[in-house]
């Protein structure tokens, strides 16, 4: 059922590891669908899921495919220092790609308003992953700063400009 | 749903051996009751319960087909004390 293609690359015990976690995850969810090793290097592996609909992999709102990636990295980072740490991304049909693009438009879009309004803008609820690609889109940006309040899962990012000095001048 | 549930905690626990699930199926839905040693309850249910969180939401994906729905429930082994001894 579940065999290892590896397109004569070598990979490492580590990765084919966590190919078949994902491998058993999505099989069970979806009969027939594959998983492929698309790059692997020291930091980060990428899976990519083939053969399957991608509708029920990522379900609403990406949290089918979100709970497989914590669950590989989990496992696989369990024994392992901060230093060691590595990171598996799980893809289908160019998901993750999207989203990110998504959400940064969405996050300057956020900003362009902040910036007009003078006043702060809270973004909608986001996990570690999402909030950390909107921080980085927004920090070149010298007019407006970004921080993150509330408790996960309710944390989110908060786009402030720079022009608002105290918390007296919040709207 | 239960052998997949199983396969991936087996791999975040300590005590493997300890683990056991019954999967119980009801009109409308489908139950796990999952059992292991106290000390790993907490590493079933993870910071801030985003381990069974995630859990559930890929229990939910592999039972998508029925209409049924999918509960979780974590339980303690009771402690076999030496009664044998």
């Amino acid at each position: 059922m579940l065999h290892f293609e590896n397109d004569g690359i070598r990979y490492s015990e580590q990765d084919q590891k966590a190919w078949q976690i994902v491998s058993r995850i999505v099989e069970s969810i979806s009969a027939g669908a594959e998983v492929k090793i698309v790059t692997a290097d020291q930091g980060h592996t990428l899976f990519e899921i083939v053969k399957t609909d991608p509708g029920i992999i990522i379900g609403k709102h990406g949290h089918t495919l979100d709970a497989i990636q914590y669950i590989v990295n989990l496992i696989m980072n369990r024994r392992r220092g901060s230093e060691n740490y590595k990171n598996y991304i799980v893809d289908i049909d160019g998901y993750r790609k999207r989203r990110e693009e998504s959400l940064k438009r969405y996050a300057r879009e956020q900003a362009e308003l902040a910036k007009r309004k003078g006043y702060n803008i809270s973004l909608y609820y986001m996990n570690s992953m999402e909030r950390r690609l909107v921080h980085m889109a927004l920090q070149e940006d010298s007019d407006i700063i970004t921080f993150s309040e509330g408790r996960e899962p309710y944390r989110r990012i908060i786009i402030k400009p720079s022009s608002i000095k105290n918390e007296e001048d919040r709207l | 749903m239960k052998e997949i549930v199983e396969y991936l905690l087996k791999m975040v626990i300590d005590c493997p051996d300890s683990l056991i699930i019954n999967e119980i199926a009801k009109e409308n839905l489908i139950k796990l009751e999952i059992s292991a040693d106290p000390s790993d309850i907490g590493k079933i249910i993870g910071r801030n319960g985003r381990l069974i969180k995630a859990i559930r939401t890929i229990a939910s994906a592999v039972n998508r087909k029925g209409k049924d729905r999918t509960i979780i429930e974590i339980k303690e082994t009771k402690n076999q004390e030496s009664s044998f001894s």
